[in-house]
């Protein structure tokens, strides 16, 4: 029956529609916004971030708040990229001639079995976000971006799932770790192929991460006027966002430059960048810090620099993610967990843990 | 104790006759068939007339007597067959059977006579017709034990597709499934008797309904459903598949319910079903910038999935025949490309909005009628795109423009390009394309501009698909979901709006007072189909400033509803990883070989792991065959470096032997898994190895002739002398001469190459090299070398180094082709130029022909990457070109004989037949002529390999 509606019931059918199960009664707005990009992606993929944004936005105008919508489907993408449902590839021959350098790509449907027994599912088919019989359709738990599958008790999940088609991926596959190294051998090899690429003349739209100390992300982006060293930096390209890149300037000339990710590295360039980012500040023993905030109902990390995706995964597997807008980004620990939350962080980015 | 034997037989042969005769009339009706597996008998009975039958045979007596209890005893054994050998197994559990070597016949005629009296299942197509016996007893067994997890999982896979047809006939359900299939080669056997598969999948499905007239006896289904459910994977995979069915039998009989009220209202339902399948093919275009001022378009191919369920012949023709959108190139794309999801293509060149955007090998009125009316990109002249946020277009059906809004218009006539619309590049031949804004307030010259371009300029009334978000939507007027979605949709108007009139499928909603916009409508699940909503706003007056010349505006939505697409695991789409094979389907033999091109796409860089998976019958797994990893891209010929580098075929063989299908896998870790199936069959008669202490072989026969077995053996180092072997089959014997081992039976030949394991400290030692220097003195001599050389490349390989030992056997033949053929001095010449540098053997192997051939020889070194081509016609073209102008020769078939003989030997005889002996006989009269392609082939090197793998028999 044609009907006018409010807002709420348009989401509450969009929620029943793409089948969205959870524990809660009420759907968050992050689960509903997971749910529209895997349709859309889908569908659509491979494509820009900017047409999953533009046309996820799309379909919200009139539902949710216009206000911060952009920036929360953003994040909403960035954490299915985290997940693995989506994936950044970078230079992909493919047959599709009208493919960007870089674009997102849709993860075949695949599974990870986490130690709680529980089956972390993420990337899709075409037309279906979980291409799975209807009884295990029901058992999946939705919260945020993140989809769960309880073991029921009698059966083993793993060999269900691949009967299904779906990939299982090993937790070492899925957090995808580097091999641990000191910050002063990742810089070393790094320049070493920095010092091999050719002289880069004028670098149009540069800007670099500066190496004044600064809780605050943003506030270290610059221009290298005068500058001399090496830097982890930005350059503009034709139609696309900002590419990642490490350059060594001279009196804020480029004298070599290198992108990220380094050819062969399997990792998107911003996680190869963000991860130089920490090694420089920690080899010049100003190292990045974050929050471990203890109270009653357990421990919060408060980080304010972005971290590569592997160390978002692992830190996704020991904790939830959790708003907090005093910082970039928040993970609730059990006080089990966040021992090795901790010593993580220090081992593989050189952050610096303070006590809150 | 004789009689009693006799008389319980009697008794049970009896009862069987009385029990088929009743089961054969209930059929003759409907003329469904009979299966001897649908006897009436408990395990204990079978046990019992086993045990009786195998005591009557023993006196030597003839099958003939208790005729119906061989054919239920012989199919009892083809429900327990293990896919691998059926009469070694047989044999074995039928004492005294080989005592009488016409067994085999008289098994095949108690077969017949079931088919006869009861209008019992006659086996077909080519596996059939190639085990005329076994086809029986495996076939009348229904769906042997170990078919049965295999066919469900297919099941499982087109349970979406099979649930349309379940009613349709069993030939085309069977038919479906046939060109869907990928699996071991039992299950390939199976599904080529069309009818039968149709028959069980019938039954599988309809579990359950009462009102089905069975068309397979209860009690053989039951046990079949009751095996099948003893693994769990198949349990849930018929169950999927049942309520895939269930769902679509509850629909049929909505339909059916309401054609005897309303039948105007059901005929529209299925109709209207139909043509939103129809419409969901219709391709789409996209734009996006290359660099500045640049633009490329690319046509969207939607899947034809969804066409595919509409008829069983449209999803046939559709896996059966390969397709090429011209507009993109002349690329053939492979069978069933269209139902892998949507595709892609940039286009080179405008399509014809009268023609369809893709054609087919083969024709088909009705597919015909779909691509003329669906499949073509809307009339021209003009395309217009919206430029998203993103960079791209997005081509918009309506001539509707908005303000604040960019545009790309693409034209088959120029535009004239001025102030308001600027001169764009389209990398595509047959169209201009310009760009142009509309500002938020157009001005009326800007308004008058864009009219005279047939556009209008949309200023008051916006509709927009809300919420759920549709799989397609072109950001105007065109919006596609999928059955059950609950459809909402936003609708922007004017604060002046007085009311609002929203129209589709057969319901209006009337809204005035309006106070917010967008205004929220839900149109709530509608049926399948394809919609216009339209809506209608009625104003004060002018708005925003602009006088209106109408009371009103309207808005139109077209909306396509339609099923959800399958899912097919390991299929390469639109994924980060795609894989192709040219061939399109191909054999694990050629992929071993070399003689499959993979390519494989995806980021660059990146490492995928490639392997081959070997299954048994029973499609459990013998082992894996790893092809190491590889950088993408990865060109045509990684295959054959990756098989080259390591002797992975060799190391291999037991599992090769023991296996029953092969899928290539290429892991791309995150990226995906695409799993290529093989193809693979086995031959009638076959051997299999094992490896212990040594290495032991096997020869199975499942072919139908009795006895005529023969036998040979030949060394490494005398590959052309066979001697007969005693060999018997279905016993391991252990090996410990290497060489080559033909076995013959009829018609079928089957041939291994053993290496045992041996200590060797140097190359020379390896195997010794045969003595093969003397030329033939006949043309039946050369025909025997020939098809020596055929048995050695031909036969499988089992042990160490068994490559390489055998390519030292055919090199060794080779040269006495060459000494006969090109004559000796031509071989001295050969060989004392191997290795050398490629110049050098090339001015010394000119200087091989005489004074006044010398222009000759260095034409032909020069065109020698024509003559050796992939394609044999262009080779052939190409020797014939040159050998007419230095009058060396004029005849076309001799010279695709010298290319073929100097380029690939081993399957001259295959591509010659019966004409072997004259066409060598041409050929010894002109050396000159194979010299010239034997000149050609060794400066072509590797590529004789690559081209000859194409060169059709």
């Amino acid at each position: 029956m044609i009907s006018v509606v409010s807002a709420e019931h348009v989401f509450k059918a969009a929620v029943a529609s793409l089948g969205l199960n959870t524990t809660k009664q009420e759907v968050d707005v992050e689960t509903l916004l997971a749910g529209a990009v895997r349709r859309i992606a889908g569908v659509r993929a491979p494509c820009s971030v900017r047409t999953l944004l533009f046309a996820t936005k799309a379909c919200m105008v009139g539902v949710l708040p216009e206000e911060g919508l952009t920036d929360l489907i953003e994040h909403v993408v960035d954490r299915l990229l985290t997940n693995g449902d989506l994936l950044e590839l970078s230079s992909v021959s493919s047959l599709d001639a009208s493919l960007p350098q870089t674009a997102l790509f849709v993860a075949p449907p695949s599974f990870v079995m986490l130690d709680s027994g529980e089956a972390l599912l993420f990337g899709m088919s075409e037309e279906d976000a979980m291409p799975l019989p209807d009884a295990m359709r029901r058992r999946v738990v939705q919260q945020g971006i993140r989809r769960l599958l309880p073991p029921d008790g009698s059966d083993d999940l793993a060999p269900q799932l691949r009967a299904y088609g779906y990939r299982e991926q090993s937790l070492e596959g899925w957090l995808r770790m580097p091999a641990r190294q000191d910050p002063f051998q990742l810089l070393e090899r790094t320049g070493r192929a920095l010092a091999r690429s050719p002289s880069a003349g004028i670098v149009e739209g540069l800007i670099i991460f500066g190496d004044e100390p600064s809780q605050r992300y943003m506030k270290r982006w610059c221009e290298p006027k005068g500058l001399s060293g090496r830097f982890v930096a930005r350059r503009a390209q034709a139609y696309g966002s900002k590419r990642w890149c490490f350059v060594e300037l001279h009196d804020g000339q480029v004298t070599h430059l290198i992108d990220f990710p380094l050819l062969g590295e399997a990792y998107r360039g911003c996680d190869a960048a963000w991860r130089h980012i920490h090694a420089l500040d920690a080899r010049a023993a100003h190292p990045q810090t974050f929050d471990v905030v203890t109270s009653t109902a357990g421990t919060t990390l408060k980080l304010y620099c972005p971290i590569p995706m592997w160390a978002e995964r692992r830190l996704e597997l020991a904790g939830t993610r959790v708003r907090d807008a005093s910082c970039l980004m928040a993970y609730a620990c059990t006080a089990a967990s966040h021992g090795d939350v901790v010593n993580f962080l220090q081992d593989n980015l050189w952050l610096r843990s303070r006590a809150c | 104790m004789l009689t009693a034997l006799m008389s319980r037989l009697d008794d049970w042969e009896q009862r069987l006759e009385g029990h088929f005769e009743t089961l054969a009339a209930a059929r003759r009706l409907e003329n469904h068939p009979v299966f001897a597996l649908e006897h009436p008998l408990s395990e204990d009975d079978v046990a019992a007339i086993a045990s009786d039958l195998r005591k009557w045979l023993a006196l030597g007596e003839a099958l003939r007597h208790h005729w119906l209890l061989w054919v239920i005893y012989s199919t009892e054994l083809g429900y327990d067959y293990d896919g691998l050998e059926f009469w070694h197994s047989f044999e074995r559990r039928t004492p005294h059977w080989r005592s009488d070597p016409t067994r085999r016949s008289q098994l095949r005629r108690c077969f017949h006579r079931f088919q006869t009296a009861y209008n019992g299942f006659q086996p077909s197509g080519p596996w059939a017709a190639q085990f005329s016996i076994i086809a029986w007893p495996i076939t009348h067994a229904l769906l042997p034990k170990d078919l049965q997890q295999q066919l469900a999982r297919l099941l499982y896979e087109e349970r979406y597709l099979i649930a349309e047809f379940a009613a349709s006939s069993a030939p085309q359900v069977g038919r479906l499934l046939r060109l869907s299939a990928h699996g071991s080669a039992r299950l390939l056997n199976l599904l080529e008797q069309e009818e039968l598969v149709g028959l069980i999948v019938a039954s599988l499905l309809r579990k359950g309904s009462e009102s089905s007239q069975p068309t397979i006896a209860p009690t053989a289904l039951a046990r079949i459903i009751r095996d099948l459910e003893s693994r769990r994977d198949a349990r849930t995979w018929l169950q999927e598949a049942r309520k895939a069915a269930d769902a679509v039998t509850v629909r049929l009989a909505n339909l059916r319910l309401n054609r005897l009220g309303v039948s105007r209202v059901a005929d529209a339902a299925a109709s209207a079903s139909r043509e939103a399948q129809l419409r969901s093919v219709r391709p789409g275009l996209k734009v996006s910038r290359k660099d500045a001022g640049s633009w490329q378009c690319t046509l969207e191919l939607p899947s034809f999935a969804g066409v595919a369920t509409l008829e069983p012949r449209y999803a046939s023709f559709l896996r059966e025949n390969r397709c090429t959108v011209p507009a993109a190139g002349a690329t053939w794309y492979p069978r069933g490309w269209l139902l892998n999801g949507g595709q892609r293509r940039k286009l080179v060149e405008w399509p014809d909005p009268a023609k369809p955007v893709l054609r087919f090998e083969s024709w088909d009125g009705a597919i015909h009628h779909i691509l003329q009316s669906e499949c073509r990109i809307s009339d021209g002249p003009r395309w217009l795109f919206r430029i998203g946020s993103d960079g791209n277009g997005i081509h918009v059906q309506a001539p509707k423009v908005r303000p604040g809004h960019s545009y790309l218009l693409l034209s088959t006539s120029p535009v004239k390009a001025d102030a308001e619309f600027s001169e764009a590049h389209i990398d595509c031949k047959g169209v201009t394309a310009v760009e142009f804004a509309v500002d938020e307030r157009p001005s009326e010259e800007a308004v008058r501009g864009l009219a005279s371009l047939g556009l209008a300029v949309e200023r008051v009334l916006r509709v927009w698909p809300v919420g759920l978000p549709p799989v397609h939507w072109d950001g105007e007027g065109h919006a596609e979901w999928l059955s059950g979605d609950e459809i909402s949709i936003a609708v922007a108007h004017s604060d002046s709006c007085e009311e609002l009139l929203v129209q589709v499928a057969g319901q209006q909603l009337k809204l005035s007072r309006l106070e917010v916009s967008p205004t929220l409508v839900c149109l709530g699940r509608l049926a399948d189909g394809v919609y216009t909503m339209t809506v209608s706003a009625t104003y004060q007056g002018g708005v925003g400033g602009v006088q209106l010349r109408r009371a009103g505006a309207r808005a139109e939505l077209d909306i396509v509803v339609r099923p959800r697409r399958n899912w097919t695991p390991g299929v390469s789409a639109h994924d980060g990883l795609i894989v192709s094979s040219l061939p399109a389907h191909p054999s694990l033999e050629a992929l071993l070989d070399g003689r499959v091109a993979i390519h494989i796409a995806g980021p660059e860089h990146r490492t995928v792991h490639c392997r081959v998976d070997l299954r048994d019958a029973g499609g459990d797994g013998v082992g894996q065959i790893a092809l190491g990893d590889l950088k993408i891209p990865a060109s045509a010929d990684w295959l054959r470096s990756a098989l080259n580098s390591a002797d992975v075929v060799s190391d291999s063989s037991d599992l090769l032997l023991q296996a029953a299908s092969a899928t290539l896998v290429v892991d791309g870790d995150e990226l995906g898994t695409i799993r290529y199936p093989l193809v693979h069959r086995l031959a009638p008669i076959r051997w299999v190895s094992r490896t212990a202490k040594g290495i032991e072989v096997q020869l199975l026969d499942d072919t139908d002739a009795e006895g005529l077995l023969q036998v040979t053996y030949s060394s490494f180092r005398h590959p052309t002398k066979p001697s007969e072997v005693e060999t018997e089959r279905g016993v391991y014997r252990q090996i410990s001469d290497g060489g080559l081992y033909t076995a013959r039976c009829g018609n079928e030949w089957a041939a291994i190459v053993v290496s045992p394991p041996t200590k060797i400290a140097s190359l020379e030692q390896l195997a010794a090299w045969p003595e093969l220097r003397e030329p033939l003195r006949s043309g039946e001599a050369v025909v025997e070398l020939l098809s020596a050389m055929a048995a050695w490349s031909g036969a499988k390989l089992v042990g160490p180094l068994a490559r390489q030992r055998r390519a030292i056997a055919l090199r060794g033949m080779e040269d006495q082709l060459i000494a006969t053929m090109c004559w000796p001095q031509w071989l001295a010449t050969e060989l004392m130029l191997r290795g050398r540098d490629l110049a050098e053997q090339r001015a010394a192997l000119e200087n091989q022909f005489n004074r006044h051939l010398l222009s000759y020889a260095i034409a032909v070194s020069s065109a020698h990457s024509e003559i050796i081509a992939p394609s044999i016609e262009d080779g052939r073209q190409s020797l014939l070109a040159v050998s007419l102008r230095f009058q060396v020769c004029g005849d076309e078939r001799l010279c695709e004989a010298a290319i073929r003989l100097a380029g690939s030997p081993d399957s001259f005889l295959k591509w010659s037949g019966s004409a072997a002996l004259a066409l060598l006989d041409g050929l010894s009269q002109n050396p000159v002529l194979v010299r010239a392609a034997r000149l050609a082939a060794i400066l072509a090197q590797e590529g004789v390999e690559r081209a000859s793998a194409g060169w059709v028999q």
